[in-house]
């Protein structure tokens, strides 16, 4: 796809960050951060997703995208033992080829009590020769 | 109760539910099969599965371990695991018991029950009483 010359503005709208609201300490948090691409044109786009400003999950993942088009980019990171507040960005590769910030989301994540080690249905299911 | 075993479980192509019986060859190895539903936080622990002889308390006579690690979660999650259990040092016998664990815990060990008289492990391939018991003419 031709590369679309833009300029200065917002081209992109970060329509959704799709993730639980809450999550456990060692759990893997799946995350999907939407970007719509609003410009009469098709855009290329990076997305970028961190949590807390620490750790970035989604790192830079780019694509073309449509005129009033969405596309996800997904990621995952493990819940720390503390509540997290996920950003995700979008980019714009602008007509120098320099990538500009473009807009942005946040979502909380709260730390999930987790319930004392507990086990259930502990049985051999089967034996046989190898 | 005694469960005839199909030709594939004789050969070991499927595995037999308890409280069915396994025949082995001495020096085949065993694969003990267990399923546990978990939920809570991210544990590491041990899982050991041994064939012995149930009394006052299970004399091991043969066993094996394996470290499970498993991943945080608020919800039960079914998990199966398993191990490889050599007969090499198994006497020939009949009758011999089964059963698994999960040690290193918080808490207790974890035990199946216990499943008894459910292996039964031959010797090496013999003959006995070879003779001529007769002949005539024909």
């Amino acid at each position: 796809m031709e590369k679309i010359i833009v300029g200065a503005g917002t081209y992109t709208d970060v329509v959704d960050i799709v993730a639980p609201s809450s999550a456990a300490a060692g759990e893997t948090v799946s995350v999907t951060i939407k970007i719509k691409n609003i410009h009469s044109a098709s855009v290329y786009v990076a997305a970028v997703g961190v949590y807390d400003s620490e750790v970035r999950f989604i790192d830079w993942l780019m694509a073309w995208i449509s005129p009033g088009a969405t596309k996800s980019f997904s990621g995952s990171f493990v819940m720390p033992n503390k509540n997290v507040t996920i950003h995700g960005y979008s980019y714009y590769q602008d007509i120098d080829g320099y990538w500009r910030y473009d807009d942005e989301m946040s979502k909380n994540v709260t730390l999930q009590a987790l319930p004392s080690p507990e086990f259930s249905g502990f049985a051999v299911n089967d034996y046989s020769t190898i | 109760m005694y469960q005839h075993q199909t030709l594939e479980q004789l050969l070991g192509e499927t595995g037999i539910a308890p409280p069915g019986k396994l025949t082995v060859m001495r020096g085949d190895r065993v694969r003990v099969t267990i399923g546990f539903n978990y939920r809570g936080t991210a544990l590491s622990f041990s899982f050991r599965a041994a064939i012995g002889n149930k009394g006052y308390i299970f004399d091991e006579i043969a066993y094996a371990t394996k470290a499970i690690s498993l991943p945080a979660s608020a919800d039960f999650l079914g998990y199966t695991s398993f191990v490889d259990i050599s007969t090499a040092a198994i006497t020939p016998q009949a009758n011999l018991d089964l059963y698994a664990k999960l040690t290193g815990l918080p808490g207790a060990d974890l035990l199946t029950p216990y499943y008894l008289d459910v292996i039964d492990v031959l010797g090496a391939p013999e003959f006995s009483g070879f003779a001529i018991t007769d002949y005539s003419k024909v």
